[in-house]
This record gives C-alpha cells, structure tokens and sequence, in this order.
C-alpha cells in the first residue's frame, strides 16, 4: 500500500523531503486532443468556461493517470485580463497574445486596482474551486500561471527586451505591477484550493536576457511571488524555456523550491549545479511524446531517470496531439520509480 | 572626418546600440563620398557580426542584439537607397515570417537582420503568416530564399506545409529553404524536405547567402 496521498507524496517531494516513489505529474499544460474525445471537452471553450476547464483537466487524471490536476492551459489569461488582444485558439492550439497595452509609465498606471473576479482569471479560479471540491482532499490541485517578468513582455511587447537595458524607470514599474498581480492571482488560486503555484516565465531566460538583468529584475520578483506562496504552505515550481544549466543557481536563489528544466538541458550536469531546487523534466514533448511510441517513451524516460531527475515531466507543454498511451507510458515509468 | 572614422564609427554605434549615432554617421557617410556598400558592410554588418559573435560567447544578449539592429537598420534606411548594383550583382532575395498561427519574432526578427547584414533584400511577411502568403510572394519576387520560423511546437506542421506548397506549385527547385525556431531541429528539416536548419542567425545567413549563390539565375525565366 502508498505510504502517501498523491497530494502528500507531491507536497513532499517538490520540497526535496523524502517520498515513497515518484509522483506522476505533469508541471506543464496537460490538454490533448486525446483527452479533449475522451471527456467531450474541448479547446477552445475549455480555456473560457470553467466547467469545461476542470473536465479537460480532470481527464488528465482519469484518461492519462496524472496523480494532479492542474489548470489552466495556455499562458495568455493574464495579459487578456490587462486588455491584450488575443487571437483565439482552437481545438489544437492554444491561444497567443498579439497586441499589447503598455508603452508608457502612465499607461502602467491606468492598469493598477484591478477585479480579479473578472476574466479568465475569474473562470481559472472557478475551476480549481470546482477540482478541489471533487479532488483536493486526495489530489495535488496545481494552479499554474505566467511569470510576471514574460507578462511584462506581452504587455509591452517585444520593446521590452530593450526598454530593460534603456529605460530602468519604467522596467522597474512594470515589474512591480506584474508581481503584485501574480501574488494576488497566485493568493487566489490559493484561497480557492490551489495546493501547488507553477510558475510558467519563458520569456525569464537568462539565455536571453543574460544573468546580469535576470538578477536585478526576474530573481527579486519571483522571491516576492515565492514567499507569499511559503506564507501560505504551497509549493512552488518555476518552470523556463531553453538550456538554462548556466543559470540554475540563480534561478533557484529565488528560493523556489523546484525548478522545471526543458529538453535541452542536460539532467546530470544540472544536478551538479542546482543546489537546493528540486529538479524536474525534461522528456521532449515533441521528438519524443508526440513522435516516439509508448516503447520510445519509457526507454527515453529511463535514460532521464538513471541520469537522477527527482520527478519525470515533460520539459515543456505537452503537444496537443500527443497519444495518451504515450503519456500513459510516462506515468508508469514515474509510478515504478523509488529513489 | 577621415574615411576609417566614418566605418569605425558605424561599427561601434552598431555594437552600442545608438540608433541616432548611426544615423549621423551613415548621413556623414553620404556626405563625405564614402562608398554607400562599403559603409554597410564594413561599418554596420560589420558590428552586427560582432554582437553576434558576442551573443554566441553569451558576451551579449537579446536587449544588445535588438538595439545593434535597430542601430544597423537606422544606418541602413539612409545609406542603401544609394547602392548602386549592377547585373549580377543584384541583392539576394530573401522571403522571411513566422508560420501561420505563431505569433513570436524576435528570433525571426533577428535572422533578417543577419541576412540583411549579409546583403539580402529581406521581404518579411511579419508573424503569423499565412502558408500561401510564402509561396505567392516567393514566386512574385523570384526570392532565392525562403525562411520559415516558429517558437510553438503546435504550428511545427505548418512549417513542412509551406515546403509542399512550394513543391505543389513546381518553385520548390527554384528556392532554398531555411527552417528554424526553438523546436526546430535538423533531422525535422530534413524530415520535411527544408534544405536547412541552424541554431543561431548568423549562421543561416552565412549558409543563406552561399546557397543562392549555387542557384542558376536563369531559373525564375
């Protein structure tokens, strides 16, 4: 018999305590097509309804063997709650950000004291209401979000790289309205039975935006979103696109108590930099969940967890074409798995 | 100003980021009888290879690279109206977007700019392009490269539907086609009939401008 719920094995593990095996998660965005037949809810309504936003989510549980579930799917809800223009998804895409709102100091302004009932925000948090009622005594419920340095950008647009090195002023005040909107989001989730506040801040890269900015404007930011999450005794993942072996120690000198890591990073040598951050990954969504077959899936797995990642995941969002079976094939390698 | 000032200049405004200084210096260019080609290249494209050498080395990262291109642009949009190509030497056409449903390009953006340091005529259809908007403006600019990119795994399908249609429209022999973006990989370029992929801007400009040198320039009739 488990020695843990799923939700206690999860806890636990994301904070590097030992566990009895691996948990089977994944910290990334779940909805496939697959899924979407299965439970008869479908992109794009599911990112907009929130009923249909905990059934797609719920599949990940009951259709893959997710031991969470997790919402929402796309990482667009908070710039559309700012006024971006978004072009809608579909069945097999999610939705993008296309315009943007903020060019001025005054403009970031005009955005301060918000509803956060209104929106998808509103609809992200009717949904983890509704998993948590169902699931929340037995499951991890995961709220997930993006990261207040990558809304900056879609409020500013691609400006923003430059206006970081050009105008610090106005970076500064962005930054400060994109974090306290991710701690207040993140406290709602909470407060609505969120367990567990993935952190999904792609733009963040240090491999973009090199350490010297990832340190003056990304570390003290998550810090903030972190510690208001630790106030409230939820875990947090950070999760960031490309190869950011480099950059891991300053990552999680946040204080983040796991870091997510895509397919281009190396597992072994990131475990010799991370120092406290629990890692997790980095299965390739693309040449090796959606491409490979359930055989592929579990020797590709292997290889990960002989390298010692703490919990298998895919390395980024899952592809919304991706079988089930191979998904199935990651959970059991992840249920098999005793540290 | 001596000569070597003017392109030393343009370099170094490039390699800063100071957009006004290279506008100066390229309308000093003009003024002084500089040759227009040589200030491009051996003063702007030149410090964008440098930035780009430098972002390689992770000396310099993407808020460097994007003030060095809008620096070498601003120099750019002054002097090149004043180049003067002959017969074969004519520009390189180069057709360049983000496939249909990505709406990334800041990667995109920063491979024309690289193809524009090395002499092509970019036509960039911006971002979430359209896969026939590819092939219609290929064939209408006689384009010796194509450029297809996206950031998202889930438009990766519509990268390989733009090498069909450029098949099922019989141009496909008379292009290049590069392929990238962050899922991109060279087996999928191979996998979709692209001619190639690289990891980083420069390089696929490098390898750009030498592929449509291997192209007859007969072949658009």
């Amino acid at each position: 018999m488990d020695e843990y719920t799923p939700k206690e094995r999860l806890a636990r593990a994301l904070r590097g305590e030992k566990v009895d095996r691996m948990p089977a998660i994944s910290v990334t965005q779940t909805g496939t097509v697959e899924q979407m037949e299965a439970c008869g809810s479908f992109w794009p309504e599911a990112n907009e309804d929130a009923n249909k936003m905990a059934t797609l989510a719920e599949a990940g549980h009951t259709v893959i063997g997710f031991e969470a579930v997790r919402v929402p799917f796309d990482i667009t809800a908070e710039a559309e709650f700012f006024g971006c223009d978004i072009k809608e998804g579909t069945k097999q895409q999610q939705p993008s950000v296309v315009g943007h709102v903020v060019k001025s100091i005054e403009d970031i302004d005009k955005l301060k004291g918000y509803d956060l009932s209104k929106g998808r925000i509103g609809v992200v948090c009717d949904a983890i209401k509704i998993l948590a009622d169902k699931y929340g005594n037995d499951l991890p419920i995961m709220g997930s979000m993006i990261g207040p340095f990558s809304l900056a950008q879609h409020l500013n647009g691609d400006d923003w790289f430059m206006a970081i090195m050009t105008d610090e002023d106005f970076g500064f005040a962005l930054m400060e309205l994109t974090t306290e909107f991710n701690i207040d989001y993140a406290k709602k989730m909470v407060e609505n039975g969120a367990d567990t506040m993935v952190i999904i801040d792609p733009t963040a890269s240090a491999m973009l935006i090199g350490d010297e900015f990832y340190q003056k404007f990304v570390v003290p930011s998550h810090k903030k979103i972190v510690d208001a999450m630790r106030d409230m005794n939820v875990a947090t993942v950070l999760h960031i696109c490309g190869d950011t072996t480099p950059s891991l120690t300053l990552m999680e000198s946040s204080g983040v108590d796991s870091i997510s890591i895509d397919q281009s990073v190396d597992v072994t040598n990131a475990l010799s930099k991370a120092d406290h951050a629990v890692l997790i990954g980095n299965l390739d969504p693309v040449s090796v969940l959606w491409k490979m077959d359930p055989d592929g899936v579990k020797e590709a797995s292997k290889k990960v967890l002989d390298d010692g990642i703490r919990i298998i995941a895919p390395g980024c969002g899952i592809v919304s074409n991706t079988p089930n079976a191979n998904l199935q094939a990651m959970v059991e390698m992840a249920k098999d798995h005793k540290y | 100003m001596e000569e070597n000032e003017i392109i030393n200049g343009l370099t170094e405004a490039v390699i800063n980021g100071k957009k006004d200084v290279a506008s100066e210096l390229a309308q000093k260019a003009l003024d002084e009888g500089v040759d227009p080609y040589k200030a491009v290249i051996e003063g702007l494209a030149n410090g964008m290879e440098i930035m780009s050498d430098k972002y390689d080395k992770k000396q310099a990262f993407i808020p460097h690279l994007l003030l060095a291109s809008n620096a070498m642009y601003a120099g750019m949009d002054i002097l090149t109206p004043h180049i003067k190509l002959e017969g074969a030497d004519t520009k390189k056409v180069l057709v360049i977007g983000s496939v249909e449903g990505d709406v990334h390009d800041i990667g995109k953006n920063l491979v024309k700019t690289m193809m524009s340091a090395v002499g092509f005529e970019a036509i960039d259809l911006g971002k979430d392009v359209p896969i026939e908007d590819f092939i219609k403006t290929a064939a209408e600019k006689k384009a010796d490269v194509v450029s297809v990119s996206t950031l998202m795994t889930s438009t990766m399908d519509n990268v390989g539907k733009v090498v069909t249609g450029l098949q099922s429209q019989g141009i496909r022999d008379k292009v290049k086609v590069i392929v990238g973006g962050a899922p991109i990989t060279p087996d999928f370029a191979q996998e979709i009939g692209a001619d190639m992929n690289k990891p980083d801007a420069m390089e696929a400009a490098k390898w750009a401008l030498e592929a449509a040198g291997t192209l007859s320039p007969d072949r658009w009739g």
